[in-house]
């Protein structure tokens, strides 16, 4: 699906993302946008072989498997996150990603579920973005506490979001999709003061 | 305006650049950026700040933080205006606006003074005792009058037009004071390489330090080292948990653009550094509140950081070391400190020394016995105390002077470290409460707040001065709420024997300073009056807030829209667009209806129901919960939740199913299809989305780990169309999909998958409103572009977008249970699906259903209603009875009749209610559902719907709950 199709695939935030520059600051400190045709595929087993068959799965998707919790495995263009017991999520920006799995598993040993439109996944970075970040995370995110790579699957405005640092003063928030315009909200009205700049 | 006729010529912390102009009621002054309030008026000469709570008198500033008791402002005005607020902590700004407050018509002549004149009346707990009689008098006329006497400022009246938000820190150490010690601590922790939080109130660091500190220099330079000002910790939780709030602009006439008003912190750290310092207290003796009588350190604190003299001629007052340095300090600032009375008969001999050089006359062994003026001070009494330490003796001396500076020792800021609960150590040399052991898991305390000073000679005892014989007027404790020595020793002799009763009794200790400077000389003289040691009478509970806090910044912006989140669904933009009017399901924003052409909700439901009866509609239903089960038990997992059986259902079909809960009452309800052997996509109500899915998580991870199934909420991963009507097979068919939607290819309870356009669908032949219909999903991002397309394939059939309104219309005529029917108190029987239950297996309540009392013929059953008289409205919560209320439909408008109907329910006739009511448009009137005591063997009779509180009773007929198409025959078709 995606790529082939001819109707518009449209973003929960197609209204609300407005290219431009905000607030006062003269340079933008933190820069706002949103990652689109990002797919994430979901592997689900059972305890006795998960083991095995993770790292069967991240062989297939051409990625490998997280060592803990709480960090995310980059391996080429697939991240690989557990977000459960016996449960990882394989992310990568291309809409053939569920294929790579095709054939190869049976039921007994993983199930696969594609819940790529599930969330809008944003994306924030600048030199603020853990100021902004700050107004609604209840977690560390001192680079000792929370490294790039690291994982957490916290709430924010009462909602459950994962949150992803993807660089040094990156991160990306995985939004269930039905909250999104609210989690937007909150981030340019967090960023304004800092100076914002939305990005396609 | 007025000269700065109080500042030095140089000297302070202060920027004279920059000079700021503000009206203190309505009069014109100037003061220099780094001024408070406080040390602007003072500069400018003026010594009456506002009036006292209780009898009005003139009070003038006592502090210079946040434990001033008498100069309470309102500054701000209009939607900003903010009451209550020391002097002492208002940063000025240009064009500031302050007024004092609880005077009429001015500060200088209030009529309501005459108070102090009935002071003998108002007494500690005087409205308990005068305003007793007649007791109807109270509520409309005894507390308004007293309201209106005593009091502060006046709450706005508008909506706070600033934003106020809510942020989180994470730190090694966080240091609470930016005092010395604090500073201090900050340096070495910052040096060890930890991550320091500096945290102090006031807008500047080094407390009363007014020459740059090294400290301060160093923590700049070092990056693992944040520090805030302006910021107050006002509460400490568990965990080392802290409730900061940050005053982002209220040192500025409005927020900049994007900033909030004020921040609310938690603050989260590993270390725990109190560092808060010492509270001055004041010494107690006669009219020790006239302007111009303040604390020793406040004086020294205007002298030093603000350059101010607080007054000409000086006399200093003290129990305690500390004052000589206040005393040298204002001498140095110009200040003709004419007396230093200790009422110590030793005094430190090397500071003593040191004042004399300067010309103070040192006056030990005595007290100030009285202070003289009307307005503000002009002269205080001295004489010396008696050798047991009990009586002032003759001679007495009056001393001109216009300013008082008095030390009655030092109270350590143990506020916060009682927050948890434990009581402070009381140190009898220090006449202190210690943290002792209230520090707790890595805390410690430094500088002031752990009592770290010492004195030359050790402090006299001295919490009241004692009287000359015949000595008359008031001496204070507590200046903010007006309680004098008399009320203390009034409680003791009715018999209050608790501090806290002591203080509710008082009212010691309360209101927005909290007793700050009060609480222990209150306690003493309790102590003493019952002849008790100061530990055996206790403290008062410390509780958050440290400082008042603004209920905004508690709030942290989650007010409006952010109160609680909104959910949308992928086609919410359309909604939008065509003019839906909303309404919050659960959390979700759905379309309620889309009024036409200027129609009223009902006119919009009727319709877009009607339309739907005779030709096609369509209804956003994303927001239904849907999860998906996956994995090789799937099946049995489901026959284990679900009611009915499942284990036959085919793949490609879908089955209703009804949940129960544990004890057999019915949970939740929906669809559930499966996709294949071993996956299944079941739909559950919007409101029990969650609920449904946390419950099944738990059975799977507690009661069944053995099954292998995995859950995985799938609710914003698709997005549903219902298409419903005669029409819809023919609307589906003009929308291209590859699935064979023919009655055979599709049939009732059918499911299919396939593409649109390349887009994936699934299309369920369900029907929730009784009609030929069908559900079609596909994933979020082609939601929008599917619902389009829909419209745009429903043109030749006029189809009409409808709304909850319609939808519920549509259910009840088809009899349809849905949330009102399924209240947690109903069975399956109860709602007619009785049969559905399967007998074969067992479920979740398949056990605890068949309890007798669930069991029992006279429970409430489901049935339909409807008006004889088909003119008239139904209304749900309508009250069902074989009779009407008589006589004459007494409405139910007071307790009395509350209680009469609701008491015994048989008595009053009551035999069920209405749960849901709409105007049927396939019938064309009103028609109800209701649960009726023994409901479907009444079928055919009449009843009444009784509304108690309009006293309306409208006879209604008893029938069958399905209205429309009772067999189903539409939906197969």
């Amino acid at each position: 699906m995606g790529s082939d199709c001819v109707i518009e695939a449209r973003s929960q935030l197609a209204t609300r993302i407005k290219p431009g520059l905000y607030g006062t600051a003269e340079a933008p400190q933190v820069t706002l946008s949103e990652v689109r045709r990002r797919r994430i595929v979901q592997a689900a087993g059972w305890s006795d072989t998960f083991e095995t068959v993770a790292r069967r799965l991240a062989e297939a998707a051409g990625g490998t498997v997280p060592h803990e919790f709480g960090i995310a495995a980059v391996a080429d263009t697939v991240t690989t996150i557990w977000v459960g017991a016996d449960r990882l999520w394989f992310t990568a920006d291309d809409p053939k990603l569920m294929a790579r799995f095709a054939g190869t598993f049976t039921d007994e040993e993983v199930v696969f579920l594609d819940i790529s439109e599930s969330r809008t996944i944003m994306r924030i970075r600048g030199a603020r973005s853990r100021n902004v970040l700050a107004k609604g995370f209840a977690i560390d995110l001192h680079p000792d506490a929370f490294p790039v790579q690291a994982i957490a699957h916290t709430m924010v405005e009462h909602t459950g979001v994962l949150l992803h640092r993807v660089g040094p003063e990156a991160f990306e928030i995985y939004v269930p999709r039905s909250y999104a315009v609210n989690i937007w909200y909150w981030l340019t009205v967090s960023a304004k003061e800092f100076g914002y700049e939305v990005e396609d | 305006m007025p000269a700065h006729s109080f500042r030095a010529a140089s000297g302070g912390a202060i920027d004279r650049d920059q000079i700021i102009r503000f009206t203190f009621d309505g009069r014109q002054f100037k003061g220099f950026a780094g001024d408070t309030l406080a040390s602007a008026l003072l500069a400018n000469g003026v010594r009456l700040y506002g009036r006292s709570f209780k009898y009005h008198r003139p009070r003038g500033i006592v502090a210079a933080g946040p434990e001033e008791p008498n100069a309470l402002v309102t500054v701000r005005s209009g939607a900003r205006r903010e009451p209550n607020v020391p002097a002492t902590m208002v940063e000025i700004y240009e064009g500031l606006v302050a007024e004092s407050q609880n005077r009429w018509p001015s500060l200088s002549i209030d009529v309501m003074g005459i108070n102090n004149l009935m002071a003998p009346i108002f007494i500690a707990g005087f409205y308990y005792k005068t305003f007793m009689w007649p007791a109807s008098f109270w509520e409309p006329f005894y507390e308004k009058l007293i309201r209106q006497a005593a009091g502060m400022g006046v709450a706005p009246d508008q909506p706070d037009p600033d934003r106020y938000e809510r942020a989180n820190a994470f730190c090694d150490v966080l240091v609470i004071g930016g005092g010395v010690a604090g500073l201090n601590a900050a340096r070495k922790a910052g040096e060890a390489g930890e991550r320091v939080l500096l945290v102090e109130q006031m807008p500047w660091l080094g407390a009363s330090a007014v020459e740059p500190l090294p400290d301060v220099e160093a923590l700049d330079n070092m990056d693992n080292v944040t520090v805030m000002t302006r910021t107050t910790a006002f509460g400490q939780y568990d965990g080392n948990c802290f409730a900061l709030v940050e005053r982002v602009a209220d040192h500025l006439p409005v927020p900049p653009e994007g900033q909030p008003r004020q921040r609310s912190w938690v603050a989260r750290a590993k270390r725990v550094v109190f560092a808060a310092g010492a509270h001055e207290r004041p010494l107690v003796f006669c009219k020790n509140d006239l302007p111009g009588v303040m604390l020793a350190s406040a004086a020294r604190d205007y002298a030093n950081r603000f350059a101010v003299r607080p007054g000409g001629r000086a006399v200093i007052f003290t129990n305690n070391d500390s004052a000589y340095e206040a005393a040298l300090d204002l001498v140095k600032i110009g200040v003709d400190v004419a007396m230093l009375v200790d009422a110590r008969i030793e005094v430190p001999a090397r500071l003593a020394a040191k004042a004399r050089e300067a010309g103070i006359e040192i006056a030990s062994g005595s007290v100030v016995t009285r202070a003289k003026g009307f307005k503000k001070l002009r002269a205080v009494n001295v004489a010396r105390l008696s050798v047991d330490a009990k009586s002032p003796t003759a001679p007495t001396r009056t001393v001109a002077c216009d300013l008082l500076a008095m030390s009655g020792g030092w109270s350590p800021v143990v506020h916060l470290m009682c927050h948890k609960g434990g009581r402070p150590h009381y140190d009898s040399d220090k006449l202190a409460f210690l943290p002792g052991d209230l520090l707790g898991y890595n805390q410690s305390a430094v500088g002031g707040c752990a009592g770290d000073w010492t004195d030359e000679v050790e402090p006299c005892k001295l919490w009241k001065v004692p009287q000359p014989s015949g000595g008359a007027g008031k001496a204070f404790i507590d200046f903010q709420h007006d309680v004098t020595t008399k009320d203390v020793e009034l409680a003791h002799r009715e018999g209050y024997v608790s501090v806290e009763h002591l203080k509710r009794y008082t009212m010691l200790g309360m209101a927005t300073d909290q007793g700050k400077t009060a609480n222990i000389v209150g306690l003493a003289l309790m102590a003493e009056a019952r002849g008790l040691d100061i530990p055996a009478v206790g403290t008062t509970t410390f509780r958050p807030p440290y400082t008042p806090t603004a209920l905004g910044a508690v709030a942290a912006g989650e007010v409006g829209r952010n109160f609680q989140p909104e959910r949308f669904s992928p086609i919410q933009d359309w909604h939008e667009e065509r003019g839906a009017i909303m309404v919050e399901a659960g959390l979700w924003m759905r379309p309620r209806y889309y009024p036409k052409d200027g129609e009223d909700i009902h006119a919009a439901y009727r319709r877009e129901a009607g339309v739907v009866r005779k030709g096609v509609g369509i209804v956003d239903v994303t927001s239904l919960g849907k999860i998906d089960v996956q994995g090789p038990d799937a099946t049995e997992f489901l026959e284990r939740v679900y009611a009915n059986n499942f284990a036959t259902l085919k793949v490609g079909r879908a089955r209703y199913g009804v949940m129960l809960r544990d004890d057999g009452i019915v949970f939740d309800d929906g669809t559930t299809s499966r996709i294949s052997e071993n996956h299944y996509f079941m739909t559950t109500t919007t409101a029990n989305a969650g609920p449904v899915m946390a419950f099944m998580e738990k059975l799977l991870q507690v009661e069944w780990p053995e099954l292998r199934v995995h859950l995985t909420s799938v609710t914003d991963q698709w997005a549903g169309i219902a298409v419903a009507g005669p029409k819809s097979r023919e609307l589906l068919a003009g929308l291209g999909t590859d699935i064979d939607i023919s009655n055979e290819g599709l049939p009732f309870m059918g499911v299919a998958e396939g593409t649109l356009e390349g887009a994936p669908v699934r299309i369920f032949r369900i029907s929730f409103s009784g009609e030929l219909a069908y559900e079609i999903y596909t994933t979020s991002d082609y939601g929008h572009a599917l619902w389009e397309m829909v419209w745009e394939a429903g043109q030749p059939f006029n189809v009409v977008p409808y709304g909850t309104e319609a939808m519920a219309a549509l259910r009840i005529e088809k009899g349809h249970v849905a949330g009102p029917e399924l209240d947690g108190l109903t069975t399956m029987e109860d709602l007619g699906l009785g049969r559905m239950a399967s007998r074969k297996k067992h479920y979740i309540g398949s056990v605890l259903m068949h309890r007798p009392a669930l069991l029992e013929d006279d429970r409430v059953k489901l049935v339909g209603l409807i008006p004889v008289d088909r003119s008239l409205n139904l209304e749900s919560g309508a009250l069902i009875r074989e009779m009407p209320f008589h006589p004459n439909d007494r409405p139910v408008r007071d307790n009395a009749s509350f209680e009469e109907l609701t008491e015994t329910p048989e008595a009053a006739g009551l035999l069920g209610h209405i749960t849901s009511v709409s105007h049927s448009p396939e019938l064309g009137h009103y028609i109800g559902l209701a649960m009726v005591v023994n409901g479907p063997a009444r079928q055919g009779s009449r009843m009444y719907a009784c509304h108690a509180v309009k006293g309306e009773n409208i006879e209604v007929e008893v029938v069958s709950p399905h209205f429309v198409d009772p067999d189903g025959k539409r939906l197969r078709d």
